[in-house]
């Protein structure tokens, strides 16, 4: 813990993030002064449900949304404010998005090849084949399967696909939102101890978006707790699990507690 | 809705005053002379002289579109260069012809879509439903002449039901609205049909289908009403064509209705003429789509309210 | 103690699809008035196609067969997850209300009341609206008070509460319970969601590859489950205990539904397995008052 007092500034900085947005009925506050810190191979966590802010914190954070005030920094630079700053900057080569509607962000007419391809065409790199093999290999999706199309597939390989993707271009961020909200228990249990794994392997740090509370509590280091565009509580995974003082993440956190101790001996 | 209304209010404006700039320049610019059309070829110089005179032809042509620029906006549409009369009141008589074929048309080819249009998505690929595809699909391949043709044929000449000619608005008018109805049909009726299977496989029929609501009043009530914007858009598109195939249909019933005004003032370079027609199209088409957008405005809009960003 | 008649009961059910899928195979169960019966298990386990031809939607779904007995109240209704999609989008609340009250032999509540009851407002100005304006919490409670409209016996719900945040659902959740109180309702809940059924259930079925392969009350099985499927999904479900160390996958996956019947349709994933589970299918086994299961292994280790 005391190599955490001189750590340098830390990889994501979050400082004094607000967002409006202008509706006909007025202005719409989306997020009101977070301040969040994540240290290089760290997983923070931030809980919220829908409303709360987190959509647009992805957004902002991932540089496809200007913030209305307050600064995002990765590694001491600040974030793109839009999509064509994202290119210039090549901010996509530092942080990557893993989202939870797979089916919806792979092309459903390409093979998983070619949209492993894309990125990297895009960052004009080449031996494409050999990085394409090394990163399904990292994430275990079958190389044989690496012609088939998004819809042949199941939803915790499709998912794979999506991790793979965003590892492709060798990042050091990944911001993950929902990674696992729609696949099955047995299958989230797959991605979420190979999300890990790449965690440990890559030396990667991962900003986590979710309303799920198991899974924000299995990943994360540090826990935020977003509600209504504020972040009302945060602090280390075990203090907030342990003695939430805001009134709203006890509430959050007593609604999930189970009625019985479920079996789950390790 | 206001809004909507002053936006398309404008855009008629804007359409039919870049339409009649059009035609009236493109008109000027087509080889041939009016005032030679009119006259015969064998008319002499001096009576050419005065015919230009009398019309303006002989002024600049920027004079001559300001003046029939600024006619306009009073509803002065000018005289015919054949018979030297207003051209709007003729055209007025003329157009309620064509429009009651138009809209008669569009009336019968709903009457056909919509109820087979619901018996067939009942039971989509049913005995009705194949057999009604089958028949539209043939509807579709045959031109509304050819079947106005085969009606006169059939029903006024062997069956004697209908009379060949008539005037006013008569009995003699049912087979041409029929002819082009049953064209424009097959259209609608596989709109309808499409939209409805679509929409009665969506999870809230089944909620109600579960829950006990009778499969005629689903589809009467609630299905064909949500569908009903798509529909009309559809039908607005539809009613173009009727337009354009009115025209032709008085040719083949020999009805004295805009079509055949326009065909003999092309013919005859009664240029006046022509240019009223086209805008009076212009106009009739821009009415058409300006009601369609009301109509899908004021079934889907209801109470909505835009701009919560989720999340 | 004398129990009451099931309001809703079926033995030996079977769906069949005309491509040679048979994703329910022999499923017997009972739900009681007053109590929620829970049907948990993964996606493709048959559990929503079981629920619908339980209340016989097969009517409205093309090519599904259903075999089997099924009895109990006539008196169904149902409702989904993702509501939004089940309320009409072109008509208001008050619409859905008049379809549905119409749709009751005798209705004897009122949209004032149904909303009333349900915790939403019952002013002009909300029933005029369409369902797309309501949160998601709003729109499943007018589905609830819409089926309570239809004064049912028995409530079907499909993931009902899994599109909701955790406070809605919970405040939902406890409707739920409300109305079993209430009005004697059964309720039988799908769910894929182990922490749905927990806080809801009196009793959970757990289905695996169209079959329910463990029974019991809700307390048993979250604190002594039996079978190895079950025992796995705990395992692999992330919670307070696997902080620090990985989650135990399951491994293989769930046979298709039109997989051939042989031996135990877990036998590939199963730690547990013995030779037997290869060849026999076990039979659902009742082992003591309310606790039945489907497997060799534990067969064997209580000597039946």
């Amino acid at each position: 813990m005391l190599s955490e007092v001189h750590t340098p500034s830390p990889l994501l900085q979050i400082q004094g993030l607000s967002k409006v947005y202008e509706t006909p009925h007025g202005g719409l506050q989306a997020l009101d002064g977070v301040s969040i810190e994540v240290r290089k191979g760290q997983t923070y966590g931030l809980i919220g449900e829908s409303g709360s802010g987190k959509t647009t914190m992805a957004k902002i954070v991932s540089g496809i949304l200007a913030p209305s005030a307050g600064a995002v920094r990765v590694m001491g630079e600040e974030v793109p404010h839009s999509p064509r700053q994202l290119r210039r900057t090549r901010y996509f080569e530092k942080v990557q998005l893993v989202f939870q509607d797979t089916l919806g962000t792979l092309n459903p007419y390409r093979t998983i090849y070619q949209s492993l391809q894309e990125p990297l065409i895009n960052l004009g790199s080449k031996d494409h084949k050999s990085r394409i093999h090394r990163v399904i290999d990292q994430v275990s999706f079958p190389r044989g399967k690496l012609v088939s199309r998004p819809g042949e597939l199941s939803g915790g390989l499709r998912q794979r696909v999506a991790i793979a993707r965003a590892l492709i271009v060798q990042p050091c961020l990944l911001i993950l939102d929902e990674p696992v909200a729609s696949l099955d228990v047995s299958v989230q249990a797959k991605i979420l101890n190979l999300l890990q794994e790449l965690k440990k392997d890559l030396e990667l740090t991962y900003f986590l978006i979710s309303h799920d509370i198991d899974v924000v509590q299995y990943l994360s280091d540090f826990v935020g707790i977003l509600y209504k565009g504020r972040v009302v509580e945060q602090g280390s995974v075990q203090r907030i699990f342990s003695s939430a003082q805001d009134p709203y993440s006890r509430l959050l956190l007593e609604v999930h507690s189970r009625r019985y101790a479920w079996a789950q001996e390790v | 809705m206001r809004r909507l209304v002053f936006v398309s209010f404008l855009q008629l404006v804007g359409t039919l005053f870049i339409v009649s700039t059009l035609v009236f320049f493109i008109l000027r610019v087509l080889p041939g002379d009016p005032a030679r059309a009119v006259l015969g070829m064998q008319a002499n110089e001096q009576s050419v002289q005065r015919f230009r005179q009398e019309f303006g032809l002989d002024r600049p042509v920027v004079i001559q579109y300001t003046e029939w620029i600024s006619g306009l906006v009073r509803f002065d549409f000018g005289r015919s260069f054949s018979n030297r009369q207003p051209v709007a009141p003729v055209l007025g008589q003329r157009l309620g012809l064509t429009l009651f074929l138009a809209v008669g048309g569009m009336i019968c080819a709903l009457l056909l879509a919509l109820p087979m249009g619901v018996a067939a998505a009942r039971k989509p690929w049913g005995r009705f439903d194949t057999l009604a595809m089958g028949v539209s699909h043939g509807l579709m391949a045959f031109p509304e002449f050819w079947i106005g043709m085969v009606g006169i044929l059939l029903f006024s000449v062997q069956l004697k039901l209908f009379p060949l000619f008539g005037t006013g608005f008569g009995i003699h008018l049912v087979l041409p609205v029929l002819a082009l109805g049953l064209n424009r049909a097959p259209i609608l009726f596989r709109t309808l049909r499409g939209g409805l299977i679509q929409e009665s496989s969506r999870s809230y029929a089944l909620f109600f289908r579960g829950s006990g609501v009778p499969e005629r009043r689903l589809f009467w009530k609630y299905l064909l009403r949500n569908q009903l914007p798509s529909v009309s858009a559809v039908a607005a598109i539809q009613f173009g064509y009727l337009l354009g195939g009115a025209i032709i249909i008085e040719q083949v019933f020999a009805l004295p209705g805009l079509g055949r005004l326009l065909m003999s003032a092309i013919l005859s370079r009664d240029l006046p003429v022509i240019q009223a027609g086209v805008i009076l199209a212009a106009l009739a088409f821009t009415l058409v789509g300006f009601a369609t957008d009301i109509i899908t405005h004021a079934s889907t809009s209801q109470g909505m309210t835009r701009g919560k960003p989720n999340g | 103690m004398a129990r009451p008649d099931p309001a809703l009961w079926c033995s030996n059910v079977h769906v069949r699809f005309p491509d040679g899928s048979h994703p329910v195979r022999g499923v017997s169960l009972r739900v009681y008035p007053g109590q929620v019966f829970a049907l948990i298990g993964e996606s493709g386990a048959g559990k929503t196609l079981l629920c619908r031809a339980l209340y016989g939607l097969q009517r409205f779904i093309p090519g599904m067969e259903v075999m089997g007995t099924i009895g109990g109240a006539a008196e169904k209704a149902m409702i989904f997850q993702d509501p939004g999609q089940f309320l009409n989008p072109g008509l208001s609340i008050e619409g859905h209300f008049k379809e549905f009250l119409k749709l009751s032999p005798r209705p004897s509540l009122t949209m004032e009341q149904l909303l009333r009851y349900v915790g939403l407002p019952e002013n002009r100005e909300f029933s005029r609206k369409k369902p797309r304006l309501l949160s998601g919490g709003q729109q499943q409670r007018v589905m609830i008070a819409l089926s309570l409209a239809l004064e049912p016996k028995v409530l079907f719900a499909d993931e009902a509460v899994t599109a909701l945040d955790g406070l809605t659902r919970k405040t939902v959740i406890e409707l739920l319970r409300q109305l079993c109180q209430d009005f004697g309702l059964g309720i039988i809940f799908v769910t894929h969601d182990l922490h749905v059924a927990d806080s809801l259930a009196d009793w959970v079925g757990v289905m695996y590859a169209g079959r329910i392969v463990e029974l019991q009350s809700a307390e048993n099985l979250f604190t002594q489950p039996l079978h190895p499927y079950t025992k796995g999904l705990f395992r692999s479900h992330p919670g307070p205990e696997h902080r620090n160390s990985p989650l135990i996958e399951l491994p293989g996956r769930m046979p298709p539904p039109d997989h051939e019947d042989g031996g135990c349709p877990f036998f590939d994933r199963c730690p547990e397995r013995m030779a037997v589970c290869k060849q026999h299918l076990p039979e659902m086994k009742e082992l003591s008052r309310g606790v039945s299961v489907s497997c060799h292994r534990v067969f064997q280790d209580r000597g039946y």
